[in-house]
This record gives C-alpha cells, sequence and structure tokens, in this order.
C-alpha cells in the first residue's frame, strides 16, 4: 500500500472517529426529547438544526483548511492550519456553549417571567421533556372528560396530539381566554402581591370581589367535529383561584377560639354535620353555586372541609381542572409549548458538545498532524 | 554536566527565586487585601465601600512598581544597589505611611465616638484594638440583626419595593410630588407626606403608593414616630390613641374642614355617587396624565355595605335549594332548648323557613344569638366592621380624613397607626399589633419586637451605618499592611538581589559561548 493511501485512510478514521461520535452521542441523548414531544413538529428538531449547523460549519473549516494544507507553501502555514483547526473545532463545541451559558439565561428568564430559569433545563431536560409532554396529554384527558372534545375521536388526539388542529385551537383559546379573562384582569399590584408570600386577606378579598372588565375572549365549549349552533364561545369569568396552582388551604384552630365558647358547640355538631349527604356537604353546595352566581365571583369555587382534632382545614379548589384549563404558570407553559420544546431540544446537543466536545478536538488534531506529516513527505519527496 | 549547562541551570534557578520573591511582595499584598476588601463589601453596610481598602492599597503600590519603572530608566541597569534601595524605601513608605494615618486619624476618630455614645447611652462602642481584630464579625452580626428585623416585619429590604403601583391605576411620585391635586380653598392645608425616605413610592395625596411594601428605612421612621407620639402624650396623662379617636371625632361634627372637602369634586368623584360612565368613556387631566374617571372610584376595590348585602342574599337565596330539609331546623330547635340559646320564636320561624332567608333575616338571627366576641357582640354593626377591616380602599386621588387633623404629631401618630396596620395589612408587612409581618391565610405572623429592642435596633443600625463603611475599610487595609508590613520590603530586595544572581550567570554563560 502506498503511503499516501495509508494517510487517506487514517484521516478516515478519525474523521470518523470525531464528529459522527459526537453527532451520535448529541443524537442518542435527544432520543427522549423526540419521542415524548414528537408532535411539536418542526420545533423539536431545533436541536438537531444547530447540531446539523456545527457540522457545515466543522467541515466546511476542515475543507477549507485541508485545501489551504496542500497548497501551502511552508511547513508553517500547515502547523498554522492545524492550530486555527483545532481552536475552532474547540469554539464549535464548548465555546458556542460557554457563550450560550452566558447569553440565553437573561432572555429565557425574561420571556417567562423567570418562572423558569436556564438552570431548570440545563442538566434537567429530559424531565422538562416529560412534564412538558404530559402538560399535553393530561390537558387533552380533562378535555375529553369535560367534553369540549369529542370522546369519539380520543386515540386520534392522544396520537396526533399538538399537531391536532382541534387540540391546538382549543389550547389557543383557552389560554387566551385565562389570560384576558382572568390573569389581565387583574390589577398588576394584586397579582404581584399574590405571587410573592404576601397573599393577605385584603388582597384576596380584592381579587375575588374588586370590579374588573367583563369577560370579552371567547370560551369554547367544544372544539370537535358537528360542532353545533348551541356552542357559543361565551366568554367566562376567572378567579384568582383559577390563576394560582393547586388549592389554597386554610386552617381554623377551634382551640384559639376559646374554651367554652362557640368552638364547644361547633365540635359538638361537627360529627352530625359532616358525613357522606350531612349538612356540610349540602349547605357547601349551596354557597359554591352562589360564589359562580355572576354577583359574587362569577367562576366555581369548590369548597371542601376537613375536620381533625381542634383544627378544621378549609380547601378552596378551583374550577380550571373542570373546565378543562391549568392554572395560569402551566397554561402559559402549554400555550407556548412549542417553543419551550425548541429550547429543551437543545440541552442534549449541549450535553454532548460538553461531554464529548474533546472527541472532535483530538480528531481535528490528529488529522491536522497527519496533514502535516503528508506535507513533510511531499516537500521531501520534492527536495 | 559540562559548565555550560551548569551555569544556565544556576540562571534558570535565580530567576526562579527572583520571580517567587516577586509575587510574595507586592501581588500577594494585594491578593490578600483584595480579599479582605472582598470579604468587607459582601455585607450591605459596607458594600458600597468595601472595596476601597483595596484601591487604596493599588493605588500606593502602582506608584512603587510605577518608580522601580522609572528608577529602571533613570539610573541604568548599572546602578543596581541604589535602585533596590530606592524601590525598597517607597515600598515601606507605602506600607508605613497608612498604618500610621489609620494609627491615628481612624483611631481618634473611634475614640471620640465612643466618648460621644458612652455619654448618651445610645450604643455600645466598641474600643479601637478591639475592633480592629474583629471589624468582618462585627459588620456580619450587623448585616444578621438588620436580616432578623426584615424578616419579622417581613420588609423589602433597606428601602422597600412597589409590587405595582395604585389599583385605580394613578401614577406613584416620589416623595413630596404633589403634582396640583389639592384645590383651592385649602391653601392652610399644605401637602403632607409621611416621612420621605429615598426609594419609597407615593400615592398623589401623600400616602405610599397601594403596592408599595416598606423596607427598614421605612418601617423604622412609621415605628419611631409612632412610638415617639405615644409616649410624649403618655408624659402628659394623655391615650395618644383616645386623643386621635376624639380629633376624628371632631372633624365630622358640623361645620369642619373635612366635612367641606368631602363636598368638592375632587372627593366626590372617588367617594360619591357612582360613575355612570362606561370605562374609558371619561378621562380627566391629573398632573401631567390622563385617567379614566370610572377607575377613580374607590368603591369598585371594596366591599360596599349594600355588596355585602347582595353577597348574603345570594347565599342565602343558594340555601333555597339545599336537599336537606329537618336537619337545621332539628339541631337548632334542639340546641334552642338543650343549651339555652334564647332564640326567639320570630328567629325559630325564620330558621324553619330558612328557604326564605334574606340579609335581613339572617342579622335577626345574628342579633337573637348574641355571640360574644372579645366582649363585643356578634351583630351586623360588628359584622360590617369586620368585613371592611378587610376590605377597605383608600382613594389615592383623595386626602384621608386623618390628613385634616390640626395636631401635627397626632397626624404622623395616625398616619403611622394607619399605614401601620392596614396598609401593613394588604402588603403583607404588619408593623403595629400582636402579631406583626406577613398575616395571610396560612401564617399568623410573628410577635412583634418590644419598644425597647426597637429603640437599641433603630440606634444600632443607624450608628453602625454610619461609621461602618466610613473606617471599617481602612481597618481592612489596616489588616492586610500589618502582615505583610515586613515581608513586602524583604521580598523586593530579595527580588533585586536574585535578578542580580541571575543576570551575572547569564554574563557568565554569554562569556563561555552558551545562550541564555
Amino acid at each position: 500500500m502506498k503511503k499516501s493511501t495509508g494517510f487517506s485512510i487514517l484521516k478516515i478514521i478519525f474523521y470518523l472517529l470525531g464528529f459522527p461520535i459526537l453527532a451520535g452521542y448529541a443524537v442518542y441523548k435527544t432520543i427522549p426529547t423526540f419521542t415524548l414531544n414528537s408532535t411539536y413538529k418542526p420545533y423539536v428538531f431545533a436541536g438537531m438544526l444547530v447540531l446539523f449547523v456545527i457540522a457545515l460549519l466543522y467541515f466546511g473549516m476542515m475543507i477549507l483548511t485541508g485545501v489551504i494544507s496542500k497548497k501551502a507553501k511552508s511547513v508553517g502555514t500547515v502547523r498554522r492550519t492545524v492550530a486555527a483547526s483545532v481552536l475552532i473545532s474547540v469554539l464549535l463545541t464548548t465555546g458556542i456553549w460557554i457563550a450560550l451559558d452566558k447569553v440565553v439565561p437573561p432572555i429565557l428568564g425574561e420571556a417567562t417571567q423567570y418562572t423558569l430559569s436556564y438552570d431548570d433545563f440545563k442538566d434537567d431536560y429530559d424531565e422538562k421533556a416529560r412534564i412538558h409532554s404530559e402538560l399535553l396529554t393530561h390537558f387533552i384527558e380533562m378535555n375529553l372528560k369535560n367534553g369540549r372534545l369529542s370522546a369519539d375521536k380520543a386515540e386520534q388526539y392522544f396520537t396526533e396530539g399538538y399537531a391536532n388542529e382541534e387540540v391546538k385551537k382549543l389550547i389557543e383559546a383557552s389560554f387566551n381566554s385565562l389570560n384576558n379573562d382572568g390573569f389581565g384582569s387583574f390589577g398588576g399590584m394584586l397579582i404581584s402581591l399574590a405571587d410573592g408570600s404576601r397573599l393577605t386577606i385584603p388582597v384576596l378579598i380584592h381579587l375575588l370581589f374588586d370590579e374588573r372588565d367583563a369577560p370579552s375572549t371567547p370560551f369554547p365549549d367544544y372544539v370537535g367535529e358537528g360542532r353545533g349552533e348551541e356552542n357559543a364561545d361565551a366568554p367566562i369569568r376567572w378567579s384568582i383561584l383559577d390563576i394560582q396552582e393547586g388549592a389554597m388551604t386554610f386552617s381554623v384552630d377551634l382551640g384559639a377560639l376559646g374554651a367554652g365558647s362557640y368552638a364547644e358547640l361547633i365540635k359538638w355538631l361537627i360529627p352530625s354535620l359532616f358525613g357522606e349527604g350531612g349538612m356540610v356537604e349540602a349547605l357547601l353546595d349551596g354557597v359554591e353555586s352562589a360564589i359562580a352566581d355572576e354577583s359574587i365571583i362569577g367562576s366555581p369555587i369548590y369548597i371542601g372541609i376537613d375536620y381533625e382534632g381542634n383544627t378544621i382545614t378549609v380547601a378552596l379548589t378551583p374550577s380550571s381542572e373542570s373546565r378543562g384549563v391549568y392554572d395560569y404558570k402551566n397554561m402559559a407553559y402549554l400555550a407556548n409549548n412549542r417553543l419551550l420544546i425548541a429550547v429543551t431540544s437543545l440541552f442534549p446537543i449541549r450535553t454532548a458538545c460538553y461531554t464529548l466536545g474533546f472527541v472532535l478536538t483530538l480528531s481535528t488534531l490528529v488529522i491536522g498532524m497527519l496533514r502535516k506529516k503528508e506535507y513533510e513527505r511531499k516537500e521531501g519527496g520534492r527536495s | 554536566m559540562d559548565t555550560i549547562t551548569f551555569t544556565k541551570a544556576r540562571a534558570t534557578f535565580f530567576r526562579v527565586l527572583k520571580i517567587v520573591s516577586y509575587l510574595a511582595g507586592i501581588p500577594l499584598l494585594l491578593y490578600v487585601v483584595y480579599g479582605d476588601a472582598k470579604a468587607l463589601s459582601g455585607f450591605g453596610v459596607t458594600a458600597g465601600s468595601g472595596m476601597s481598602a483595596f484601591k487604596i492599597i493599588a493605588l500606593c503600590f502602582g506608584t512603587v512598581v510605577a518608580l522601580q519603572v522609572v528608577a529602571g530608566l533613570l539610573l541604568g541597569k548599572k546602578d543596581f544597589f541604589v535602585r533596590a534601595l530606592i524601590v525598597t524605601i517607597a515600598a515601606s513608605a507605602a506600607t508605613f505611611i497608612p498604618v500610621l494615618f489609620i494609627d491615628t486619624t481612624v483611631k481618634a476618630a473611634f475614640g471620640e465616638m465612643r466618648a460621644e455614645y458612652s455619654t448618651s447611652g445610645e450604643y455600645d462602642f466598641e474600643r479601637y484594638e478591639r475592633q480592629l481584630s474583629d471589624y468582618l464579625w462585627r459588620a456580619d452580626n450587623h448585616e444578621k440583626a438588620k436580616k432578623s428585623f426584615l424578616s419579622t416585619y417581613n420588609l423589602e429590604g433597606t428601602v422597600g419595593t412597589t409590587k405595582g403601583g395604585n389599583l385605580d391605576g394613578t401614577p406613584t411620585t416620589a416623595a413630596g410630588d404633589k403634582n396640583g391635586i389639592f384645590l383651592k380653598g385649602f391653601e392652610d392645608y399644605t401637602h403632607y407626606v409621611f416621612g420621605s425616605e429615598v426609594g419609597a413610592a407615593y400615592s398623589l395625596n401623600g400616602l405610599y403608593a397601594d403596592g408599595f411594601v416598606f423596607g427598614y428605612n421605612q418601617a423604622e421612621y412609621l415605628l419611631s414616630t409612632y412610638y415617639k407620639v405615644k409616649n410624649d402624650f403618655a408624659s402628659r396623662g394623655l391615650d395618644a390613641d383616645k386623643e386621635l379617636k376624639n380629633a376624628l371625632d371632631a372633624l365630622d361634627a358640623g361645620d369642619t374642614v373635612w366635612t367641606r372637602y368631602q363636598l368638592t369634586t375632587e372627593y366626590l368623584r372617588a367617594y360619591g355617587a357612582a360613575p355612570a360612565a362606561d370605562r374609558g368613556a371619561e378621562k380627566i387631566k391629573i398632573g401631567n396624565g390622563e385617567y379614566d374617571v370610572y377607575k377613580l372610584f374607590a368603591a369598585h376595590y371594596y366591599l360596599t355595605t349594600d355588596e355585602i348585602k347582595s353577597i348574603l342574599n345570594t347565599l342565602a337565596g343558594n340555601l333555597a335549594g339545599l336537599p336537606v330539609t329537618g336537619d337545621l331546623v332539628t339541631i337548632i330547635e334542639g340546641l334552642n332548648t338543650l343549651i339555652g340559646l334564647n332564640l326567639s320564636n320570630e328567629v325559630l320561624d325564620i330558621l324553619r323557613d330558612y328557604r326564605a332567608l334574606d340579609y335581613d333575616a339572617l342579622m335577626k338571627v345574628l342579633d337573637d344569638l348574641k355571640i360574644d366576641i372579645g366582649g363585643e357582640i356578634l351583630n351586623e354593626a360588628y359584622l360590617l366592621k369586620f368585613i371592611s377591616e378587610f376590605s377597605y380602599y383608600q382613594s389615592p386621588t383623595t386626602y384621608p380624613k386623618m390628613f385634616f387633623i390640626g395636631d401635627s404629631a397626632l397626624r404622623d401618630y395616625a398616619y403611622a397607626k394607619y399605614l401601620g396596620t392596614k396598609h401593613g395589612a394588604t402588603v403583607g408587612s404588619v408593623l403595629i399589633g400582636d402579631k406583626v409581618g406577613a398575616i395571610t391565610l396560612d401564617n399568623g405572623g410573628s410577635s412583634p419586637k418590644s419598644e425597647s429592642e426597637l429603640t437599641a435596633l433603630f440606634a444600632r443600625i443607624r450608628i453602625e451605618s454610619e461609621f461602618m463603611p466610613k473606617y471599617y475599610p481602612w481597618l481592612a487595609l489596616r489588616a492586610g499592611l500589618v502582615k505583610f508590613g515586613g515581608i513586602v520590603p524583604a521580598a523586593m530586595i530579595l527580588a533585586y538581589i536574585f535578578a542580580d544572581a541571575e543576570k551575572k550567570n547569564i554574563n557568565r554563560l554569554i562569556a563561555k559561548g552558551g545562550k541564555a
């Protein structure tokens, strides 16, 4: 075998050991994100697109430096191209991500009102991919249950996911309603206080009872096939509990009311009042329907009462689940899922570049050395 | 080993020693002072000035290095000894003079402060020598004491923060910005702003903006004012709370400035009849801005008596749909005889026909039950007062009643009490009461600090906030200089000696035909 053929074979081997290994690992790391969120095409390919751009730049650079090396007039030039190609390969793998690690966190923070941070994704992207996938799955489940999606097409909704036009439309319309007639209808001051650890009773009362603009964004009650005239898309009102995540619970300590007072009476009454079909259940039904009345809050709130020892725990559960939406934060995530999934898909590539970037750097160095040897041999033959 | 290699090795050896000696001098001193300065600037109280210790030392030794370069250029390579001497003297001066300055000026200042506070008794000012060694610990303790106060009262840092502006959308302003909202005819009552601490956001009426959460500065001013006025009244045998109630009641009696103010367009816009206009239909100019009249109506932001009645009527109306019928009556009648509730026949009739319950009937039941809550009977008036305590709104475009209190001290007291209780209760920073801080559905608040604790804490924070940022950077600088006072000149001399030895070996090497 000729020596020049040997060099070529060696170079091919190192080409195969470099970028393909890095790319293969990156693709392998992307599999969970892709399989869980495959219906979010083309957004789920964002990471792959970045990898493709890196590949184009890398191979473009390698071809260019290869040509320069061959036409070089001195070994010094070859040496410089080797140094440049190694440096560029470092920049294309770790360099890009070091820069993105600096640039992206504030942008992501601002885009999500600091509800999501770069660190949430950085190493935990598989979990993020799972959560965002579940957001969609459970959204479909909630709306099959309440009839806003057609039960006959359940299988199709789950298979097509976000690619299904009805699901997509329902997500957008639900979020717009919650955003405009819920979140946006409260004063910024109240939301700011409620969001921190400052949801005081006066703030809660303001949030529940202050006058707000009448709801104006259509809220579809059915988007499936065979949608009838009766589906009016009437705008609805959302309460602060719909905006917040989970039920709001608070406890009343009867002991604190004082011994011998009405606390004793309440305690004495409780066994006969609680229980299935008891007074409390019936009374709460009445209160719940009163709360749903437009003149009070206009959005159903389900009240649960639990009694243990001297403490009565009251849990207020919003109507969002039965209406087929999440709380504001999760609904906003779901409505922007395609972008969040595009962001999530970048992180497996980041991990691959950080962990196996050195493989590309080493293979580039070896290829460069082979080029130098090849050049020296050629020059030696000439002289 | 041949002589050339040996000479070369010796030159390298001395070069290494030269570099190590040089690094052990000025760079190491700078590094140590940088560490101390960085630690000091990590505390809030010295955050702004902590690094100045490093800046001073960097300037001093920057001059020494510059002198080194100048000496090298002017004296040439020959006068090695003179150069070494000049630079060493300069380095010694750069180390010694600051220490001398600190030990005279700062020590004297500490002595004066110690004497002053010892006389006033408001702060235990520690001796200079003691603070020299534990200044970092003291700055840390200052931070911890302040943080504990912030945590108890659920405050937002030193200057507070604004969580959104005003509920009615009117602007928030800096202290003292009158913005022309006050009316003609009330010239005797100049615009009043409670406190004027940096960072607070005010409504047009001089109260804090609806969403403003107190910081340390506001809490300190508010609590100090509250206790000062309270104690002044007590020293005269008066109860500030009673005097305040009397003053407010007097404003309601007959033709007063308050009753006249309630007839102004400004006041009626917020508290008069509900605006008929739709949202955005009518705008008015306040200062430089234009505002929706509809949104300025205060009752949009609290539960009025009519609304409470309407809510209770809706609730009562929904009871009609209850699937159970007998339970309630049986239980109530049973209790009536069992524990002697003494309900009147009228009320028992209402309860028997509870499907027709309405607000008025509910109030009758409440009156009959005679529920005792801490000495007061739970009746309609109590219930409405209770609800209004939680649902209350002061329009940012009108002056509150307390603004018109004639006695300025009592007015300060009224503002402090209002802001420390009602405003604090809304924003989750109650300052005055049996429980303070964040009182929410699931948090009962913290126990307040006693007046004496607060007085001592405020004095401490005020005094330490003055002298720590001013003098502690000097102490940090001194600590570094004392540690390295002897090392720097010695290290510089050694660096010169090793440089000379290196040079000699290089010369020998060249003479032997080797390469340096």
